[in-house]
C-alpha cells in the first residue's frame, strides 16, 4: 500500500495533488476530508467537449458531489465507475440539468459544454438539453409508435415535414443498430419491443437530434449479455462521432468500451485517466483495489 | 452466514407455526392450523362479503327492473259485486277495474263493525261455519270466557310494561335532577351549561319513555274495557238463552231448539232460519265480544285473536270533471257476493288525456253530422231576427208595425220551406240499418230518433248511432287514429305556431323597452354628476365656505343646469310599452265595434233590397240599422278618445322612437292576422274531432258516460286482447313514456322533457367540470411546489367531496342564480352589487395597471437561477410578488363586478329574470362544482401514476414542461382522468337535492333544447339552439315529485319505479358513451399523434 503512495508522489503527475500523503484515501474521504482527485496528464492533452469545474451538489442539506473536476474529451468514450451511491448518476444528470426537476437540489460550480456555460443565469435549459442526448438505466420508450418515439425530439421542435422525419428516423435507427429489426414495424407500439431493443430505441431517440454529447446511465444494467454486447458494439460505433459519457458498474465493460475512466467514491472523483492506465497501472492503490474487485 | 439465513427462511415459509424440531410431523398433524396459516377462512369471509354486496346490488337492480318493467303491462279487468246493506235496493253495487295490489290483513271485530250490516253477518256466518259448532249460541259464553282469558293475559303484560317504564322514568328523573344540581353547585357556568345540554338529550329519552308509558296506559284501559264488555256479553247471552228457553216453554210447551226454529220460520217466511240470529241481533258491545270470541276460536287457540283476510286493490279510474272520486278501492273478499267475480267481455280500458283511466263497456258510438246552412237560409234567418229583436227601435206606430209584420210573413214561409227542403235532402243521405240507428237534434238541443221527426222544427244535426259493444268498438278503432292525428296537428299549431307568433309580439315589445332604457340611460350620468356636485357643496358648507362664494356659486349653477337638463329628458321618458300596449287594446275594441257596424249596414241594405226600396219594411229596416249603429257609435267613442289621448302621450317621446313604435303596431297587426288564421285552423280541427263520441256504461255512475275520441290516448278491450296485442299495448305505453310529454300531474304520459333535461344537464356539467378539474389537478400535481399550502388545498378538495349536496344547491342559488345570473341580466345594479362611479372606475383601472407592473417587476427580479440557492431577499420578493399578483387579480375582478357601464345583456326583459333564476346552465355549473373534487382527485391520481422515467425521458429530449405534459403525461393519464369523469358524471346525473334549488321544476313548458318537428308532433331528436337559461325537468326530480308530491300516490307509485329504471338506463348509457370515448381517445393518443 505504501509503495504505491510513494510512486505516485515521486511521479508527481497530478496537478491538484497536495503533498499530504494519505494512508487510506477512502477512509479519509469517508471521514469528510477534502481529498483531492488524481487526474492523469493524458486528460489535459485532449480537446474537451464538456468541462466540469469545482462542482458541488447538495440534496437538501446532504452534499452528494464534492469538488468535481472532470473534463470529458471530444469524440471519446468516458466511463464513470464507482460503488453504488457515489454520485455517478447525480453527476450525469447534472450535465443536462435533469436535477432542476428535483426541488431540493442546490449546486455550486460550473460546467461548460463546448465553451457554453451550462449553469449561467439565463441559460435556456430546453435548448441546452437539445444539445445532449440521455439514455437511462431502465429503457423508457414512450407509449407511442416506434417511429414517433424516434422523432419525438424533432416533433417537439415543430418539425412536420414527413420526409425529413422519415430520413432522420432511419438514420437514427441505423445509428442505434436496430433498423433491421424494426424497419417493418415502425408504426407498432414501442412497448412491443424487447428490453434490449427498447434500450437501443432510446439510444436512437437520444441521437436523433444529433447531440454534442451522449449521456448513458448504466444503459446495459437491465439487459442480457447478448443485448449488452449489441449496445457495447453500438457504443463502439458511435465513438468518434459523439462524445460519450457512460456510467457503468461493469469493470469489463468499462475497460472494453471506454477510452477514459473516472472512479468516484462518496461524491468525490478519486482518479481519472486513460482507461488503459486506470486498469493496468493506476496511480492509486485504491483504484487498483476497486477495478480488481477487492473492495466495493 | 447467508446460507444459514436461507435455511431459517425456508423453514419459516414451509410452515408458519411449525417448531424447528419436528416441522414435518407438525405440518401433517394440524391441517386446521395450516389452513388458518394459509388464510383459508379469509377466503370465505372475503368471498362472503363480496357475495353479500353482489346480492344487494343485483337485488336492487332486479327490484327496480321488475317493478319498472311491470308498470305498463296491461292487466285484465275484474268486476265484482259487493254485498249490499239494503236488501230492498235492487241496484247492484259493482266494482270494476284492474287489480293492482293484493294483501292479507288481520280481520278484527272492531274493523268489521265499521262495515255494513250484511257484510258483518256474512263474516259471522262464515266464521261459525269454519268453527263448525252446531250449538254456537249456547256455547258463546264459554267462548267469550276463553277470549277473556287471553285479554287478561295481555292485561298482565301491559301492567308489567307499565311498571317497567314507570321505574325507568323515576330513575331518569332523579338522575337528571342530581346532575343539574351538582353542575350548578360546582359554580362553573360552562359546566352547568354542558350539563343542561346533556340533560336535554337525556330529557328526550325521558320523553320517549313517557310516551311509551302513555301508550301502554291507553292499551290497559282498552283491555279493561274489553274485559268488562266480555263480562257484559256473557251476561247478555246467558240471559238470552234462559229467556228464549222460557219463551219457548211458555209458548209451545215444548222446550228445545227445533221449535224455536220453526217459530222464526213462521215469522219471517222469506228469510232462511238462522241459529245465529241472536248474535246478529245483539247490541253492539255484545256483538263485538261475540265476534272477537268467534274469530279467536277460528284462528285456533294459539293466542291469535284475528283471522287473516284477503283484500285486493282495484284501480277503478273514471274520474271526471264533475266527480273527483277516488280512483283506487280496496275490496275484501268477504265484502263480495260469493261467486260474483267475473271478467266482463266488453269492458275496455281507455287512457284519457285528462282524468286518467276509464273503465266501461261501450254502449254507443256516435258520429255527428252538422247540417250545412247556406247563405240564403242564413240571410233570411238574420233578417227575420233583425226585425224580431229590434222592431221597437224603428219607433213606428201600430199600423205601420202591423204592415211590417205582415210583409215579414212571406219571408218566414220562405225560410220554412227552404229549411224543410235542405233538411229533407240532408236526412235522405242517411238510412237506418240493422246495427245503426239515427237520431236528430234540433236547435234547442233536443235529441229524438229520426222516426219522431217534427216537420216544423229546425234540425241542425244528425247523429249516426251504433249501439252494440262490438260495433261501437269497431267504429272506435276505425276513427280513433285519424282523430289522434288531427289532434297532433292541433297540438303542433297551438304549441309551435302560436308560440312563434307570440314570441314575435314579445320581441317587438322588448324593442320598445330598449328604447325606453336608452332614454333612461341618458339620465343616469346626469344624476350621478348631480350627486357628486351635491356632495361637494355640502363639503364646502361644512368647511364654512359661504354660499355666496364663487366656488359655491359655480357648483350650484352647474347643479341647476343639470336639473333642467334632467327634467327635459325625463319629460321624454314615457312608458312606451304601456302606452303602445293600451293603444293596441283600444284599437282592437274599436275594430270589433266597426266590424259590427259594417255587418249591420249590410244587413239593412239586404233587407231593404228584399222588401223593395220604397216599402215600409225597407224603411223600417234602415231605421233600425241606423238606430243600432248610433248606439254602437256611442260605444265606440270612449275607446277612440282614449286612443287619441294615448297617442298624444306617445308624441312626447323623442322623435327617433316613432319608427320603433310603428313597427310594434305593424308586428301586432301581422301577428293578429296570423293568430286568427291559426286559431281558425285549430277551431276547425276541434270541431271535426268533436264529431266522434264513444258512449260507455260504467259501474261508477248510473248514467252512461260520453267520451270524446280525441281525449282518448289509447283504449283496448282488456279481457279480449291476446298476447300479441298485449305486447302491442305494452310497447306503445313505453314509447309514449319515452317520447311524450307528461299529463295528469306527471302520473301518466311520458317523460321526454325530463330525459332531455337530464341528458343536457349532465353533458353541460361534464363539459364544464372537465377543463376545470383537469387543469386544477395539473397545477397541483405538475406545477405547484409541494408544501403546506398545497397539502391544505388538497385536503380541502377531498373534503369538498363530502359536503352534502344540498349545500352546493344553496350556493348555486345564491351565487349563480341571484348573483352572476342577475349580473348577466342587468349589470351590477340588478345583482345589488355595489357600483363604482365612472371616475372612480378609471382611477381603479389605472391602479390596476400600476399594480400589474409592480407585480411583473417583482416576479422578474425574484427569479432564481435554477439549482442555485434562493437568498432570503429573493424568497421575500417571490412571496411579495405572489401577493401583488393576487391583489391585481382581485382588483381586476372588482373592476368587472362593479363596472358602471355594464347594464346587462337582458335588461329589456327585466324585471323578468333571464339568467337571474334557476336554469339548466346554473344547475349544470352547480353540479360541476359538486363533482369537481371527484375529477380533481381522480386526475391527480392518474397523473401521479405516470412514471417519472417517462417525464425524464421527455425532458431529456429537450421537451419543455408543457410539451412533456401534453405529449407524454396527459395521454398516459387520460384513461384515469376519463374514469374520474365517468364517476363524476354518474354522481352528477343522479343528484337531485341541489337541483331543486337551481332550476329543476315539476313541469317545464319548454325544453332547454328545441326538438325536431315530427309529422306534426314533437319528436325526440334535438335540433334547435340550446336555451341555457330555461328551467328544466329532471328524471331524479321527477321521481321525487311522483313519489312524494303526487296527489294520486297509488297511480304515481308504479311510475316511480319505471322512471327510476329509465334514470338508471340513461346514466348507464351516458357512462357507456363516456367509456367508448375513453377507449377511442386512448387509442388516438397512444398511437402518438400530436
Ligand atoms: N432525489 C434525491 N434526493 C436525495 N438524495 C438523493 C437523491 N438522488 C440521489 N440521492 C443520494 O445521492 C447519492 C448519490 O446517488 P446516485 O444516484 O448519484 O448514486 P449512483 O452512483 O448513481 O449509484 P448507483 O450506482 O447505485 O446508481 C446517494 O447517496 C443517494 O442516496
Ligand atoms: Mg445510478
Amino acid at each position: 500500500m505504501s509503495t504505491i503512495n510513494t510512486t505516485e508522489e515521486q511521479q508527481g503527475v497530478s496537478v491538484s495533488e497536495t503533498k499530504t500523503p494519505y494512508s487510506n484515501r477512502l477512509a479519509a474521504i469517508a471521514s469528510g476530508e477534502k481529498v483531492p482527485s488524481v487526474i492523469h496528464e493524458a486528460v489535459a492533452r485532449e480537446e474537451h467537449t464538456l468541462e466540469i469545474s469545482d462542482f458541488n451538489l447538495w440534496y437538501g442539506v446532504k452534499q452528494a458531489l464534492f469538488d468535481i473536476e472532470l473534463d470529458v474529451p471530444y469524440g471519446q468514450v468516458t466511463s464513470l465507475i464507482g460503488p453504488s451511491g457515489c454520485g455517478k448518476s447525480t453527476l450525469l444528470r447534472c450535465v443536462n440539468r435533469m436535477n432542476d426537476l428535483i426541488g431540493t437540489v442546490r449546486i455550486e460550480g460550473n460546467m461548460e459544454l463546448n465553451g457554453d456555460s451550462i449553469y449561467k443565469v439565463g441559460v435556456d435549459v430546453i435548448e441546452l438539453r437539445k444539445r445532449m442526448g440521455m439514455v437511462f438505466q431502465k429503457p423508457n420508450p414512450f407509449p407511442m409508435s416506434i417511429f414517433e418515439n424516434v422523432v419525438y425530439p424533432l416533433r417537439i421542435d415543430g418539425e412536420r415535414n414527413k420526409a425529413v422525419l422519415e430520413e432522420i428516423c432511419e438514420k437514427s435507427l441505423r445509428g442505434a443498430a436496430i433498423w433491421e429489426e424494426v424497419k417493418d414495424r415502425l408504426q407498432e407500439s414501442a412497448l412491443s419491443l424487447s428490453g434490449g431493443q427498447q434500450q437501443r430505441l432510446c439510444i436512437a431517440r437520444a441521437i436523433a437530434s444529433e447531440p454534442e454529447v451522449l449521456l448513458l446511465d448504466e444503459p446495459c444494467s437491465a439487459l442480457d449479455p447478448i443485448a449488452t454486447g449489441k449496445i457495447e458494439d453500438l457504443i463502439g460505433e458511435l465513438r468518434g462521432e459523439y462524445t460519450i459519457l457512460i456510467v457503468t458498474h461493469n469493470m469489463q465493460q468499462a475497460s472494453r468500451i471506454s477510452d477514459y475512466t473516472a472512479l468516484m467514491y462518496l461524491g468525490r472523483l478519486v482518479e481519472y485517466g486513460p482507461t488503459l492506465d486506470i486498469f493496468t497501472k493506476p496511480k492509486l492503490k485504491e483504484t487498483e483495489d476497486y477495478v480488481t474487485g477487492r473492495f466495493g | 452466514m447467508s446460507s444459514e439465513v436461507d435455511q431459517v427462511a425456508g423453514e419459516q415459509t414451509r410452515s408458519g407455526l411449525a417448531k424447528p424440531a419436528r416441522p414435518r410431523m407438525k405440518h401433517r398433524s394440524s391441517s386446521g392450523m395450516s389452513m388458518l396459516a394459509h388464510g383459508e377462512p379469509m377466503v370465505w369471509l372475503t368471498g362472503g362479503a363480496l357475495a353479500a354486496c353482489l346480492l344487494m346490488i343485483v337485488g336492487l337492480l332486479g327490484a327496480v327492473l321488475y317493478f319498472g318493467m311491470s308498470t305498463f303491462v296491461p292487466l285484465p279487468i275484474v268486476q265484482v259485486e259487493l254485498i249490499d246493506a239494503d236488501p230492498n235496493d235492487d241496484q247492484k253495487r259493482l266494482v270494476t277495474g284492474e287489480i293492482t295490489k293484493e294483501e292479507v290483513f288481520d280481520l278484527s271485530a272492531e274493523s268489521l263493525l265499521s262495515e255494513e250490516y250484511a257484510v258483518v253477518n256474512r263474516v259471522i256466518e262464515d266464521t261459525v261455519k269454519a268453527i263448525g259448532d252446531e250449538n254456537i249460541v249456547a256455547n258463546l259464553p264459554t267462548l267469550i270466557e276463553n277470549d277473556s282469558e287471553f285479554v287478561r293475559r295481555d292485561l298482565v303484560e301491559a301492567e308489567e310494561k307499565l311498571e317497567y317504564y314507570n321505574e325507568w322514568i323515576t330513575t331518569l328523573e332523579r338522575e337528571l335532577e342530581e346532575r343539574i344540581a351538582s353542575a350548578t353547585a360546582g359554580g362553573r357556568a360552562i359546566e352547568a351549561r354542558m350539563a343542561k345540554i346533556r340533560a336535554s338529550s337525556d330529557g328526550e329519552e325521558l320523553e320517549d319513555y313517557r310516551a311509551s308509558f302513555q301508550t301502554f296506559r291507553g292499551k290497559r284501559k282498552a283491555l279493561r274495557a274489553q274485559l268488562k264488555g266480555n263480562e257484559d256479553a256473557i251476561a247478555y247471552f246467558n240471559g238470552l238463552t234462559s229467556n228464549s228457553e222460557n219463551a219457548a216453554t211458555t209458548r209451545t210447551g215444548q222446550p228445545g231448539e227445533g221449535s224455536s226454529e220453526d217459530e222464526e220460520e213462521a215469522e219471517t217466511p222469506d228469510q232462511p232460519p238462522s241459529k245465529l240470529q241472536p248474535i246478529f241481533d245483539a247490541p253492539r258491545p255484545a256483538k263485538v265480544a261475540a265476534i272477537n270470541a268467534l274469530l279467536r276460536e277460528q284462528a285456533g287457540m294459539n293466542g291469535e285473536k284475528t283471522v287473516k283476510a284477503r283484500r285486493r286493490m282495484f284501480r277503478t279510474g273514471n274520474k271526471s270533471k264533475e266527480v273527483n272520486r277516488p280512483t283506487f278501492e280496496w275490496v275484501a273478499d268477504y265484502q263480495m257476493v260469493p261467486g260474483s267475480e267475473e271478467r266482463p267481455e266488453w269492458t275496455i280500458v281507455a287512457e284519457r288525456m285528462e282524468y286518467g283511466r276509464f273503465y266501461g263497456v261501450p254502449r254507443q258510438f256516435v258520429l255527428r253530422h252538422k247540417r250545412t246552412i247556406d247563405t240564403e237560409e242564413e240571410d233570411l234567418a238574420s233578417i227575420i231576427e233583425l226585425f224580431d229583436m229590434n222592431l221597437w227601435r224603428a219607433g213606428l206606430d201600430d199600423e205601420k208595425n202591423g204592415e211590417v209584420l205582415n210583409s215579414l210573413e212571406p219571408l218566414r214561409e220562405e225560410l220554412k220551406s227552404l229549411r224543410k227542403k235542405t233538411i229533407d235532402e240532408f236526412f235522405n243521405g242517411f238510412s237506418v240499418t240493422d246495427n245503426k240507428s239515427i237520431e236528430i237534434v234540433d236547435e234547442g238541443g233536443t235529441v229524438v230518433p229520426l222516426a219522431n221527426r217534427d216537420e216544423a222544427k229546425n234540425y241542425v244535426e244528425l247523429r249516426e248511432v251504433w249501439s252494440t259493444p262490438e260495433i261501437a268498438w269497431a267504429k272506435f278503432e276505425q276513427y280513433h287514429d285519424e282523430v289522434r292525428e288531427r289532434l297532433a296537428e292541433r297540438y303542433s299549431l297551438k304549441e309551435h305556431e302560436l308560440g312563434m307568433v307570440s314570441k314575435r309580439r314579445n320581441d317587438a315589445l322588448k324593442e320598445l323597452r330598449r328604447e325606453e332604457l336608452k332614454i333612461d340611460a341618458k339620465l343616469a350620468p346626469i344624476y350621478r354628476e348631480k350627486q357628486i356636485l351635491e356632495d361637494e357643496m355640502i363639503a364646502l358648507e361644512k368647511v364654512g365656505v359661504s354660499s355666496d362664494s364663487d366656488a359655491y356659486q359655480k357648483l350650484s349653477k352647474r347643479f341647476d343646469e343639470l336639473t333642467v337638463e334632467a327634467q327635459a329628458i325625463a319629460r321624454q321618458s314615457v312608458n312606451l310599452r304601456g302606452l303602445a300596449h293600451d293603444i293596441k287594446q283600444y284599437d282592437d275594441q274599436i275594430e270589433i265595434i266597426d266590424g259590427l257596424i259594417r255587418e249591420n249596414d249590410q244587413l239593412g241594405k239586404m233587407a231593404a233590397k228584399r222588401f223593395g226600396e220604397d216599402s215600409v219594411a225597407a224603411g223600417a229596416a234602415l231605421e233600425i240599422v241606423k238606430k243600432l249603429n248610433e248606439e254602437k257609435q256611442i260605444e265606440r267613442k270612449p275607446p277612440a278618445d282614449k286612443v287619441a289621448e294615448l297617442r298624444a302621450d306617445l308624441e312626447k317621446a323623442p322623435d327617433y322612437v316613432a319608427p320603433t313604435v310603428e313597427r310594434f303596431f305593424e308586428v301586432q297587426r301581422e301577428a293578429d292576422l296570423e293568430d286568427r288564421e291559426i286559431n281558425e285552423n285549430i277551431a276547425r280541427i276541434t270541431k271535426e274531432n268533436s264529431r266522434y263520441l264513444l258512449i260507455c256504461d260504467t259501474t261508477t255512475s248510473p248514467a252512461p258516460v260520453t267520451l270524446s275520441l280525441d281525449n282518448i290516448v289509447r283504449a283496448y278491450p282488456a279481457n279480449q286482447i291476446d298476447k300479441a296485442e298485449a305486447v302491442g299495448v305494452y310497447g306503445s305505453r313505453w314509447w309514449e313514456f319515452i317520447s311524450d310529454d307528461p299529463r295528469e300531474a306527471n302520473s301518466e304520459g311520458g317523460v321526454l322533457p325530463a330525459i332531455w333535461g337530464t341528458v343536457i344537464m349532465t353533458l353541460i356539467m361534464s363539459i364544464a367540470v372537465a377543463p376545470f378539474g383537469v387543469l386544477a389537478a395539473l397545477y397541483l400535481r405538475e406545477y405547484a411546489k409541494a408544501g403546506v399550502i398545497v397539502s391544505v388545498i388538497r385536503i380541502s378538495i377531498s373534503n369538498l367531496a363530502g359536503v352534502p349536496s344540498i349545500v352546493f344547491g344553496v350556493f348555486g342559488l345564491g351565487f349563480f342564480c341571484t348573483g352572476v345570473g342577475s349580473y348577466i341580466d342587468g349589470g351590477p345594479e340588478n345583482a345589488s352589487w355595489p357600483v363604482l362611479s365612472e371616475g372612480r372606475w378609471f382611477v381603479i383601472l389605472a391602479v390596476l395597471a400600476v399594480v400589474s407592473c409592480i407585480a411583473f417587476t417583482l416576479s422578474l427580479s425574484g427569479r432564481v437561477r435554477p439549482g442555485a440557492h434562493a437568498t432570503a431577499t429573493k424568497r421575500l420578493l417571490q412571496n411579495v410578488s405572489t401577493f401583488v399578483w393576487i391583489a391585481a387579480v382581485c382588483i381586476f375582478a372588482a373592476l368587472i363586478v362593479m363596472a358602471p357601464f355594464f347594464r346587462g345583456f337582458y335588461q329589456a326583459d327585466l324585471p323578468n329574470p333571464t339568467f337571474g333564476k334557476g336554469g339548466v346552465l346554473w344547475a349544470s355549473l352547480t353540479l360541476a362544482l359538486l363533482t369537481l373534487p371527484v375529477v380533481i382527485v381522480a386526475t391527480e391520481e392518474a397523473l401521479a401514476a405516470v412514471p417519472n422515467s417517462m417525464r425524464e425521458g421527455s425532458y431529456g429530449c429537450g421537451a419543455s414542461k408543457w410539451q412533456t405534459i401534453r405529449n407524454i403525461v396527459l395521454p398516459h393519464a387520460l384513461p384515469g382522468i376519463m374514469t374520474g369523469m365517468i364517476l363524476a358524471m354518474a354522481r352528477g346525473a343522479g343528484e337531485v337535492a341541489p337541483l331543486m334549488l337551481v332550476g329543476a321544476v315539476k313541469l317545464a313548458p319548454e325544453l332547454p333544447i328545441a326538438l325536431a318537428d315530427f309529422s306534426g308532433s314533437v319528436g325526440p331528436i334535438p335540433t334547435g339552439p340550446l336555451h341555457a337559461d330555461r328551467s328544466f325537468m329532471h328524471l331524479g326530480f321527477h321521481i321525487y315529485d311522483l313519489g312524494f308530491q303526487s296527489q294520486d300516490s297509488e297511480a304515481a307509485r308504479p311510475m316511480v319505479f319505471t322512471t327510476t329504471l329509465l334514470l338508471i338506463l340513461i346514466i348507464a348509457a351516458l357512462n357507456i358513451g363516456a367509456i367508448w370515448l375513453r377507449n377511442k381517445l386512448r387509442k388516438r393518443f397512444q398511437s402518438g399523434q400530436f
